[in-house]
Parts: structure tokens; C-alpha cells; sequence
């Protein structure tokens, strides 16, 4: 009889292990995936960056304060925190909505090539944009969810893990700048 | 279509129709021994003694298995004809630019390059249809995947797969190979095996989609890119829609879209007239599951073209 409640209790020991270790697992997986997630999102800024200073070439010329739009929005700086991210995010949806409240004014402009283009890649780096947030959203709330419910709260705990923050983006100026002529 | 092709087309149906009758009566008539057998057996007791003593109640069966396959070896041949009129007056008439061979289908690599489906050791595939529609060039076809115990078309079977394969090809390649199966599919295989175990499952941000669906895919964000809240609405709606379980692959410059419908497509009538219009309505619904998926999905828009 002894020898089966210890069978019992080295059994219910082993689970025990085994369930922290992949608990654990889990959540370093997560993260990985969390701040692949967030890379991807930088690399879709920096292409909205490259393609903003494009479309400022194509405008010059038209636009004067070209060079004023440029100095608001630096190329982003590389460890920068979430929060700084959705800034500099709406400060690229800013600039681009200048340049086109510009444009809006010289039909030759709209109708160029280069700019008709530069409007599709746009589109396209838009979409990459919403995807990339899209799949760090997703990781986020999974993160989220696994932390504040039991029992693997306990592992989160004491990992010392934190609700990570979702990438807020500001939805009404985005589609405001796939904004078609 | 002028009246000599009309008065042709006559001419056809009436010998097709003839045709029929002939099959049908042919697998009809092949019932007949072993009817008969039993009757008797049923009303002459002395006879069923003998019959069984002297083993002469193979002899039925052996009649009736030689009468089917005669019936089937007929219904081929109609088969191929109706298809070579009927099926392609049909495809023809819906589509502008097409071809249908109705003898060939899909090869097996391609359809096993998806990962999606276990290969058992059975492939056939026929009805082959080649087109554009919406600027979206198509290829489809029947594919039947079965793992057959013995070797002969009688043996015992496991069906994998049966219904409709669809090929969509576009002028860019996917960045990344993403797959995405209707939950329940039972011959599915683990597909995140497959492309050298690259494929991670992952969830997407669509409770629904994700209840319905299970997506495996080299690339999260990729995924995400090419699964857009709109798209997995689509998705969600053409599995309502559609009969018959989903499988969609996008591999390469492809998009593969199987649909496990459990039937064979475009098969003749045997046991009912040729009616030309409910033929014709039913060659349309068939033909209509490769349009709903181009404009339900969107697929003639920009993410897939260059």
C-alpha cells in the first residue's frame, strides 16, 4: 500500500514538472513571438517611411513645406518603445495626409505615373502595416489571456510576466490616407 | 450555334438518349438472376436443397457479375459521349475561354504537393477543365484519392478524397506557403508536416474563422497579410455556401482550392431521360463553384497580381 501512494506521488511530482517546463516553454515562445511580431511592424513603418520621402520627391515642387514634413517625421529610431511607435505612426499618417491635402490641389500631380505608383505601393504598404498589427495584436491577446488565467498565472507570476500592450492604431486617420483620386 | 449544328445536336441527344435506355436496361437486366434464384428459392424448397448441394447457386451470381460488367463497360463509352457533347456544349456555353478533357484531370504531384491530403495508394482524376475567368486563369478537375486494400476495382476502400480540385494561378508568387483546412476533414493529414515541417499552426484574429478553420503557415504575418478580415468573411461564407468540406492552399504562384464533395461531377443520367435544360442547370451549378470562388473570394484583385 505505501509503495502505490508513492507510485502516486512521484507520478503526480512528474506531471507537475512536466506541465511547469511546457508552461514555461509556452510563454518564452510567446514572447519570441510577440517581439517577432513587433519587428515586423517596425520593418512596415520604415517602409511607410521610405515610401513618404518618395512621394515627397515626386511632390516637389508643388508642395513647399516638403522640408518641414520631412524634419516632423525622422526615420524611426531603432529601440524605440510601443507607445513611441504609435506616435510616429500617426505622425507618418499626418504627413502623408498633408502631402495629399496638397495634391488634392494640382490634378497634373495626381495624374502622374510616378505618383499614381507611388499611391499603389502605398496601398500595399498599408495593408502590411494592418497585417503586421493584425499578428502582434493576435500574440499579444493570447499572451494576455494565458497570464491572467489559472493555473499558468502561477508560472506567469512568477516569471515576473506583464500584460504586454496592444499596437493602437489610429483607425480613421489610417483609411483617411488610402484616400483615392 | 447555325441549324445544321442544331439538327446535329438533335441528332445526338436522340442517339444519347437511346444509349441511355440501352445502359439502364443492361444494369437492370443484370439483377435478373439473382431475382430469379431467390424467388425460386424462396417458393421451391426441393430446389434450394439441390441448388445449395450442388453449388449451382454461384451460377446467379456469376451471370449477374458478368451482365454489370457488360452494363458498365456500355455505360463508359456513353459516359464519354455525353460528356463530348453535353458537358462541353454546357462548359462552352458558360465560359468564353476554355478547353474540357474529359479524360484527363490533374496530376498527382500537384495535388499532393499541397501537403494537404494523405496520399493512400489510389489517384484518379478526370474532367479536366482549362480557362480564364476574370483575368484569373483556372484549371479544375474530379480527383478520387482512396487507399484500396487488394488490387482489384472491387476491393475493399478508404475514401480520402472525392470531389473537386481547383487550381488558381496568378501572376506573382505568395510569399509565404499557407494552408488553411475546414475543421472535421477526416482524411486530412497533419499538414503542418508537410514543406519540410516549416508550417506552424497559427490562430488567427477571427474567433469564428478560427472555430471553422485550421490555418498552418511558414510565415505569421504573411498570413495575416494575405488573410484579411474581409477575405476570412469570404472564406467563412463559401464554406456556408458550398457542399462539402474546403481545403485551400496558396502555394507558390498558386492558389489551390479543394472541395470534398463526395461526388463525381458531370456524370450522365442512367435511370432518368436526357432532359436538356435540368442538365444544363445542373452542368451551370457545377460550373458555377469555380466562378464563386474567384468573385466571392476576390481573387481577380491586386494582392494577387503583380
Amino acid at each position: 500500500m505505501p509503495y502505490v501512494v508513492l507510485a502516486l506521488v512521484l507520478m503526480l511530482f512528474v506531471i507537475a514538472v512536466i506541465w511547469i517546463i511546457s508552461t514555461r516553454n509556452t510563454f518564452v515562445k510567446l514572447k519570441v513571438k510577440i517581439s517577432e511580431a513587433e519587428s515586423g511592424i517596425d520593418v512596415a513603418l520604415t517602409k511607410r517611411y521610405d515610401v513618404l520621402t518618395k512621394l515627397l520627391d515626386v511632390t516637389k515642387g508643388y508642395a513647399e513645406h516638403e522640408k518641414s514634413i520631412l524634419t516632423q517625421t525622422a526615420m524611426l529610431r531603432s529601440g524605440s518603445t510601443l507607445k513611441e511607435k504609435e506616435e510616429y505612426n500617426s505622425k507618418l499618417t499626418e504627413a502623408f495626409r498633408q502631402i495629399y491635402a496638397v495634391a488634392e490641389n494640382y490634378p497634373v500631380l495626381t495624374a502622374d505615373r510616378s505618383f499614381k505608383e507611388l499611391q499603389m505601393t502605398i496601398s500595399d504598404v498599408e495593408e502590411h502595416l494592418q497585417a503586421a498589427r493584425r499578428a502582434y495584436n493576435g500574440n499579444v491577446s493570447i499572451f494576455n489571456q494565458k497570464i491572467n488565467t489559472f493555473p499558468s498565472n502561477i508560472i506567469a507570476d512568477s516569471m515576473g510576466l506583464e500584460a504586454a500592450d496592444f499596437f493602437q492604431a489610429d483607425e480613421e486617420k489610417r483609411q483617411d490616407v488610402s484616400m483615392k483620386f | 450555334m447555325d441549324n445544321r449544328q442544331l439538327l446535329r445536336f438533335m441528332d445526338v441527344l436522340e442517339d444519347l438518349e437511346k444509349q441511355r435506355k440501352w445502359v439502364a436496361f443492361l444494369f437492370l437486366f443484370s439483377d435478373v438472376p439473382l431475382v430469379l434464384s431467390f424467388i425460386i428459392a424462396i417458393f421451391s424448397r426441393e430446389y434450394y436443397i439441390y441448388f445449395f448441394a450442388s453449388r449451382l447457386f454461384l451460377l446467379p451470381f456469376f451471370l449477374s457479375f458478368a451482365f454489370f460488367m457488360f452494363a458498365m463497360n456500355k455505360k463508359k463509352l456513353y459516359a464519354k459521349r455525353y460528356k463530348r457533347y453535353i458537358v462541353e456544349y454546357g462548359i462552352n456555353n458558360y465560359f468564353e475561354n476554355v478547353t474540357y478533357r474529359p479524360d484527363d484531370g490533374i496530376d498527382e504531384h500537384t495535388v499532393f504537393s499541397t501537403g494537404m491530403i494523405y496520399k493512400g495508394n489510389h489517384f484518379e482524376s478526370e474532367d479536366l477543365i482549362t480557362g480564364i475567368y476574370k483575368g484569373v486563369p483556372f484549371t479544375q478537375s474530379d480527383v478520387r484519392i482512396q487507399h484500396r486494400q487488394g488490387k482489384s476495382d472491387y476491393s475493399k476502400r478508404v475514401e480520402y478524397f472525392t470531389g473537386r480540385w481547383m487550381i488558381f494561378r496568378f501572376n506573382k508568387n505568395f510569399v509565404c506557403n499557407l494552408q488553411v483546412v475546414e475543421k472535421g476533414l477526416g482524411a486530412y493529414k497533419n499538414g503542418r508536416d508537410s514543406f519540410g515541417g516549416k508550417l506552424e499552426k497559427i490562430e488567427l484574429d477571427d474567433e469564428a474563422f478560427n472555430k471553422a478553420f485550421r490555418t498552418n503557415c511558414e510565415n505569421q504575418q504573411e498570413a495575416y497579410y494575405i488573410l484579411t478580415p474581409q477575405m476570412m468573411r469570404r472564406m467563412l461564407d463559401l464554406k456556408e455556401n458550398t457542399k462539402g468540406q474546403l481545403m485551400f492552399c496558396f502555394l507558390d504562384n498558386a492558389l489551390h482550392i479543394a472541395c470534398n464533395t463526395g461526388k463525381n461531377s458531370f456524370e450522365p443520367p442512367i435511370f432518368r431521360k436526357i432532359d436538356l435544360q435540368r442538365i444544363m442547370d445542373e452542368t451551370y451549378s457545377d460550373l458555377s463553384l469555380i466562378t464563386s470562388f474567384i468573385d466571392f473570394l476576390n481573387l481577380d484583385n491586386k494582392l494577387f497580381k503583380n
